[in-house]
């Protein structure tokens, strides 16, 4: 098993996004920053090599161990954050994205026996890693989007309402709302395939779809009212909870007690 | 009270706001309610096909046309404001809310959730008046940025138009969804006679027989662990690793070589030979050479099972090793289908992969679980579902619309406003 180079790779990679991050955020010249951005390539190459050579090694698809669909989860992570960055220009999701990334690189080294073992039957499936990926950024960007918020409403308190941080905030939640969507396209698609059926309202089902009107809120009353901007801030603020809610919280709820999503238990 | 006189007159005067539109939906509700209850909580009846998709057409069809009527009409125009969409993405919402915190369907049931109608959401007045409300909306709004078509409102009308497609087709097409089951025993004769959740039977056009129900397993791990703490032990990246025949390790001083693995076995006197009994286990022998002294010793080892003890080996008080009991890696039915015609196939049933024939799709859904890998039936799953390729095509342009807001974020809506 290739495995064993595996810490080898994760070095290299690490080495060279830890390079590029702090080139692009020290530097102001828009050359040395695409100096920054080759390098972050580059590691999201060697990464790739990687997972294709163990591909080759294991004879099939790498996606059957926890451990393997980590690697996944890293390659694409570190890929949307870089068009993302390149896109948008937002160097702390440029940051989050990579440490994520980093992140699930390094629990693969550091607790070898987890990659061990082994995913059960029905998330053997190749929606899995690109539904937990767009929601993990689909999370990360809507909550970053509340906090925004909650701080405009503090700030607003003193009578200023900083116009760019509320643009900045309704750019995040576009590319968190479009994130969500895509989340519950594929998750849809795969529940189909799983479980027979794209939709069966099922709690943790039917809570993501909540979330997903609350945001669908926002951006409707944006767009009629450009100049409310305490209500929009509310809402906004309002709709973290519920994705909190969605999150964690609803294996608490008497609804819950029927979920469908566990096989053969 | 003047100031009550004032806000009264300009309440439901055109154009309609905030407000009016939040009092509709209040409305909505309400009348909703008093239907059900009329109704004694028995909920709508969903219909099936033809008349779903000839409700389909209908709705389509006066929603383009009622536009292009009447754009002018107030009421149109408010119907495709956006007050109007908050309100009823609002309702859409609570009822969601009602699906999310209410337990559906239960057996015993408050009287006062099952004459609202809130217990049995999916076949209520509520999800009726709701997603009616919503899609009319959502129907008109896509008509007033269609009719002059402009290049810019693509992203737009991929969003909505996907949303609405979506949600029409899902919900006229659950009175066409049929989610049956079917109970094969291995070695029965042909079953064709499936059952949905109330159990009641249906025939299908092809009869099925269970050949083999199968749980593949991965290899056994060796567990090396502590008795005395009862802990794991791991040796980084060298620990929990799957078995096989020229398997070798080594721990601390210790070098354990398999020499013999038996993915089915039983004990026989002293060791273990192949077996295909019922609750067969993995076991393996093992060679145990002290690095130190060179000393080797060798036995054999296994995860145990039903009416299998597990073994294991003590190379010193603190370190014994074992196997792991294996792990699933695929669960699938083999079956022999036959049509109407008496053509015979044998086909394979797999989790995650479904088997499609006759507009039917064939699931493993289920199995006895006290007997795992020796189970002696197996549950599948028979969906038709012949609104898909609606549903999908809605899924496709609301994907192409999420691409859209992606790429360009808040931007590409700014020319309006
Ligand atoms: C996937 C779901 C949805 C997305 C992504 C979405 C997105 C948007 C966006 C970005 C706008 C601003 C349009 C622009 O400035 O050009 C908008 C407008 C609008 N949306 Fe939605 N929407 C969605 C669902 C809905 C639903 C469910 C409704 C109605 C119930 C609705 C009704 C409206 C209305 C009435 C407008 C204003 C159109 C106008 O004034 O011309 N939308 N939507």
């Amino acid at each position: 098993m290739n495995w064993i180079n595996f810490p080898t790779y994760v070095a290299a990679t690490l080495i060279l996004w830890v390079i590029g991050i702090i080139i692009i955020s020290i530097t102001k010249s828009p050359k040395a920053k695409k100096t920054g951005l080759i390098s972050m390539g580059f590691g999201i190459l060697i990464l790739l090599a990687f997972i294709v050579i163990l591909w080759i090694n294991l004879d099939r698809p790498p996606m059957r161990t926890l451990g393997e669909t980590r690697l996944w989860y890293s390659l694409f992570l570190s890929i949307l954050g870089f068009l993302i960055y390149i896109r948008w220009r937002y160097l702390w999701f440029l940051g989050y994205s990579f440490f994520m990334a980093a992140l699930f690189l390094f629990i693969n080294v550091l607790k070898p026996e987890t990659y061990e073992k082994t995913l059960m039957p029905a998330l053997q499936s190749i929606w899995f890693v690109p539904h937990v990926i767009v929601y993990i950024l689909a999370y990360a960007l809507l909550g970053m989007s509340s906090l925004v918020a909650l701080y405009g409403i503090y700030r607003s308190r003193k009578k200023v309402i900083d116009k760019t941080l509320v643009s900045i905030t309704d750019n995040i939640v576009y590319i968190g709302f479009a994130f969500l969507t895509l989340g519950l396209i594929f998750g849809a698609v795969w529940a189909k395939e799983a479980w027979g059926h794209y939709w069966t309202w099922d709690p943790k089902e039917t809570w993501a779809l909540l979330t997903w009107l609350i945001y669908m809120l926002y951006i409707h009353f944006r767009h009629h009212r450009p100049n409310k901007i305490k209500p929009a801030m509310w809402i906004l603020a309002f709709s973290f909870v519920v994705l909190l809610i969605c999150w964690f919280g609803i294996n608490y709820l008497p609804s819950a007690q029927n979920s469908v999503h566990v096989y053969g238990s | 009270m003047d100031q009550n006189i004032s806000k009264n007159r300009t309440l439901w005067k055109f154009p309609w706001n905030y407000k009016e539109s939040f009092i509709v939906v209040l409305d909505l509700i309400v009348l909703s309610f008093i239907l059900e209850a009329l109704f004694q909580g028995e909920g709508i009846k969903l219909p099936s096909l033809p008349y779903s998709i000839i409700s389909f057409m209908i709705l389509l069809f006066l929603t383009i046309s009622l536009f292009l009527l009447f754009r002018t009409n107030k009421i149109i125009q408010w119907l495709s404001s956006v007050p109007a969409a908050m309100a009823s993405i609002t309702l859409y919402a609570i009822v969601s809310l009602f699906m999310g915190i209410i337990p559906q369907n239960p057996v015993e049931e408050h009287i006062l959730l099952k004459l609202t109608g809130i217990s049995h959401i999916g076949s209520s007045w509520l999800i009726l008046f709701s997603s009616f409300f919503l899609l009319t909306v959502v129907g008109f709004t896509i008509c007033k940025r269609m009719f002059p078509f402009k290049k810019r409102n693509i992203g737009f009308l991929m969003n909505h138009a996907g949303i609405w497609i979506i949600i029409a087709s899902a919900s006229l097409g659950t009175g066409d969804l049929q989610r049956l089951r079917i109970q094969l025993y291995e070695g029965k004769e042909f079953n064709n006679v499936a059952i949905d959740d109330n159990k009641q039977m249906y025939k299908l056009p092809f009869s099925l027989q269970l050949v083999d129900f199968e749980i593949e397993e991965y290899n056994p791990k060796l567990l090396i662990f502590n008795p005395i703490t009862n802990s794991f032990i791991h040796q980084t990246g060298k620990s929990f690793q799957m078995i096989d025949n020229n398997f070798s390790i080594t721990i601390s001083n210790f070098r354990i070589d398999v020499i013999e693995f038996i993915k089915y076995a039983k004990p026989h006197e002293t060791y273990f030979i192949q077996s295909d009994m019922l609750g067969a286990v993995p076991a393996a022998k093992i060679t145990i050479t002290d690095l130190n002294s060179n000393n080797a010793t060798s036995g054999w080892i296994t995860s145990g099972g039903f009416g299998i003890e597990p073994t294991l080996i003590n190379l010193s008080p603190e370190l014994s090793i074992s196997l792991a009991a294996p792990e699933p890696k695929e669960y699938s039915s083999l079956l022999v289908i036959k049509d109407a015609q008496n053509n015979m196939d044998t086909i394979s049933v797999i989790v995650n992969k479904p088997y499609s024939v006759d507009g039917y799709n064939l699931y493993q859904m289920s199995y006895n679980d006290k007997m795992g890998k020796w189970s002696d039936y197996s549950i599948i799953e028979v969906i038709s579902d012949p609104w898909l390729p609606i549903v999908y095509f809605g899924f496709l342009l609301l994907f192409i619309g999420s691409i859209f807001m992606l790429w360009w974020g808040r931007k590409i809506y700014d020319v309006e406003s």
